[in-house]
């Protein structure tokens, strides 16, 4: 293996977060029930006319603003051609001479830059379901906006491949040009991969790998083909320009049985559909929404929030809680405080939660309220965890919820002298021990007093407030 | 210029059958449009901009709303089989 140089390049098809497909008014809705968003337009009847939607061009050209393309000023949509069963029109429209952008480059967290060659705007398929006897066809997804990004051959690992899906989709996710699922279709890559020899200028044959339904399969994909192609060259076979499969289930690449591979796909300009232009305003607008990119973020949470850069990955893996958290920085700027109940128990109680993020409802001000009660002791540890889990997918008066649930009593002085004075009553021995010296009995106190408040007490309070009263 | 081949070809693309005896016919055909194609290659066109088409408008755009078609089953229902509200076709190997 380390006898070559693996050279792989990707094809990443994400579909824009749109409500209404690229050309017709259906929805998008992937839910739905088979063939219900249909119409005569993406079934491809004659005599209608495909019209452009202008969301579609807006998300396509802030991805293509993200990933620093040479956005084209005027383009226009092309006609592939080709008969599959779950393509109504026997042609995709598509783009090919004149992609919306062009020559960009994304810029890995590693350092490592990936040219990208093009992204441009297409239609999707229909969906096919394999049964025994027969296939089965849905064109609910046809039509639904896609865009193609494909990458140069700069990358050089199925890690790397792997670190370049996962930043992709973090950015494209991130200026919200799309959802990037994966189990919902709305991101699907394709890979092409070819070994050289080390110093070698010249590029392998490629093969092309297709049918991977997760990053982990790309990366498992690819690990199999390189070694595949290593011993194939080693022995003095010649490899062969082709698609392969991924086969999940025995984790290998197996040829892909299609009669016609070596596609002639018949580009022409489509004449239903007029030039676009992508005029100064829109490209404007949409690089002010691009905003921050998650490498400059992170860079900035880094300075300043002052908080690890294990701990800065882990919020901003997640745009939803790398806003949560920005926000509740906003109403208590205690950004390691509130770094720890972010990580701690709000996304071990979140991950309890039926929808996740979605379940969330509490305000980023309640919570910021949580951490500060705990920070300034009116709340102990697992009274706090108490009040997140009950305001958590709710967002009720967190003062509320103390009072109802009587988290407070215990928690102020006043109340926790009342049991410190009784746990001192009712056991002078320890009492005694503590005072000739014996550091250890006060935590028997402690626990009398924790026992007191049903656990609501803070141990360090009460340990502090015991020490002090028996001190006295 | 067009030989038995390149009309072979085409025609495999376009998934068309041709009669044994029309391929001499439609070769002489195509070399006929493809001739008239030629003829156009040899005007002048230095300075003139490429354009494809005698567009006199562009960017017509729809707005992103959902309007349901409410023609499924009329659809459905042009489909030679169906099974459920799927459409039914033999069975396609990838």
């Amino acid at each position: 293996m380390s006898n070559f140089e693996i050279v792989i390049g990707l094809e990443v098809h994400t579909q824009l977060k749109t409500k209404s497909k690229i050309f017709c008014s259906c929805s998008t809705e992937f839910k739905s029930p088979p063939n219900t968003n249909i119409c005569p337009v993406c079934c491809g009847y004659p005599g209608v006319l495909p019209v452009f939607n202008k969301k579609v061009l807006e998300l396509a050209v802030r991805v293509s603003l993200a990933l620093k393309c040479e956005t084209n000023k005027s383009i226009y949509f092309e006609r592939k051609n080709y008969f599959y069963p779950d393509l109504p029109k026997d042609y995709q429209i598509s783009q090919y001479k004149m992609p919306l952008g062009e020559r960009g480059i994304l810029e890995l967290p590693s350092g490592k830059k990936v040219n990208i060659n093009r992204v441009h705007m297409e239609e999707d398929a229909g969906k096919l379901i394999h049964k025994e006897d027969c296939s089965l066809v849905d064109f609910n997804r046809t039509g639904t906006p896609l865009l193609e990004i494909v990458s140069e051959p700069d990358i050089r690992s199925p890690q790397e491949a792997y670190d370049y899906l996962t930043y992709l989709k973090l950015v494209i996710q991130y200026i919200g040009s799309s959802d990037c699922d994966m189990e919902k279709g709305s991101l699907r890559c394709d890979a092409n991969i070819s070994l050289r020899r080390h110093g070698d200028t010249k590029l392998g044959t490629r093969v092309e790998l297709k049918n991977m339904n997760s990053f982990r399969g790309v990366r498992a994909a690819l690990e199999f083909e390189a070694k595949r192609q290593a011993k194939a060259i080693e022995s003095g076979e010649k490899i062969i320009q082709e698609t392969r499969l991924w086969d999940v289930d025995n984790l290998k690449t197996v040829v892909m049985r299609t009669k016609e591979q070596a596609h002639d796909y018949r580009y022409f300009p489509e004449p239903d559909l007029l030039d676009f232009s992508v005029s100064n305003e829109l490209i404007e607008g949409e690089k002010a929404l691009v905003g921050e990119l998650p490498i400059e973020r992170k860079e900035r949470f880094l300075k300043e929030y002052k908080i690890n850069q294990k701990e800065v990955d882990i919020i901003l893996a997640s745009p939803w809680l790398a806003n949560f958290f920005e926000e509740a920085n906003k109403a208590y700027p205690k950004s390691q405080e509130l770094s720890n109940w972010l990580l701690g128990p709000f996304l071990e109680q979140v991950n309890a939660l039926e929808k996740g993020f979605d379940s969330v409802k509490i305000s980023t001000q309640k919570f910021a309220q949580i951490v500060r009660y705990f920070s300034e002791k009116k709340l102990n540890n697992l009274a706090a965890k108490k009040v997140l889990s009950l305001s958590i997918a709710t967002d009720q008066d967190i003062d509320g919820i103390i009072e109802g649930e009587g988290l407070t009593q215990v928690s102020g002085e006043d109340q926790l002298s009342l049991f410190i004075e009784e746990a001192i009553k009712d056991n002078p021995k320890p009492v005694k021990e503590y005072l000739e010296g014996k550091e250890q009995a006060i935590m028997f106190l402690v626990g009398q007093v924790m026992k007191k408040s049903r656990g609501n007490a803070n141990p360090q309070v009460a340990k502090d407030m015991l020490k002090r009263r028996i001190e006295e | 210029m067009i030989d038995k081949k390149d009309v072979k070809y085409v025609a495999n693309l376009a998934k068309i059958k041709i009669a044994s005896g029309q391929e001499a016919f439609l070769e002489e055909q195509f070399s006929k449009i493809i001739g008239y194609i030629d003829k156009l290659k040899e005007l002048n066109v230095e300075g003139v901009e490429p354009s494809r088409g005698a567009h006199i408008t562009r960017d017509v755009f729809r707005e992103d709303k959902v309007v349901p078609s409410d023609c499924r089953e009329e659809i459905l229902k042009n489909s030679p089989s169906r099974e459920g509200d799927y459409f039914k076709i033999p069975k396609v190997v990838e």
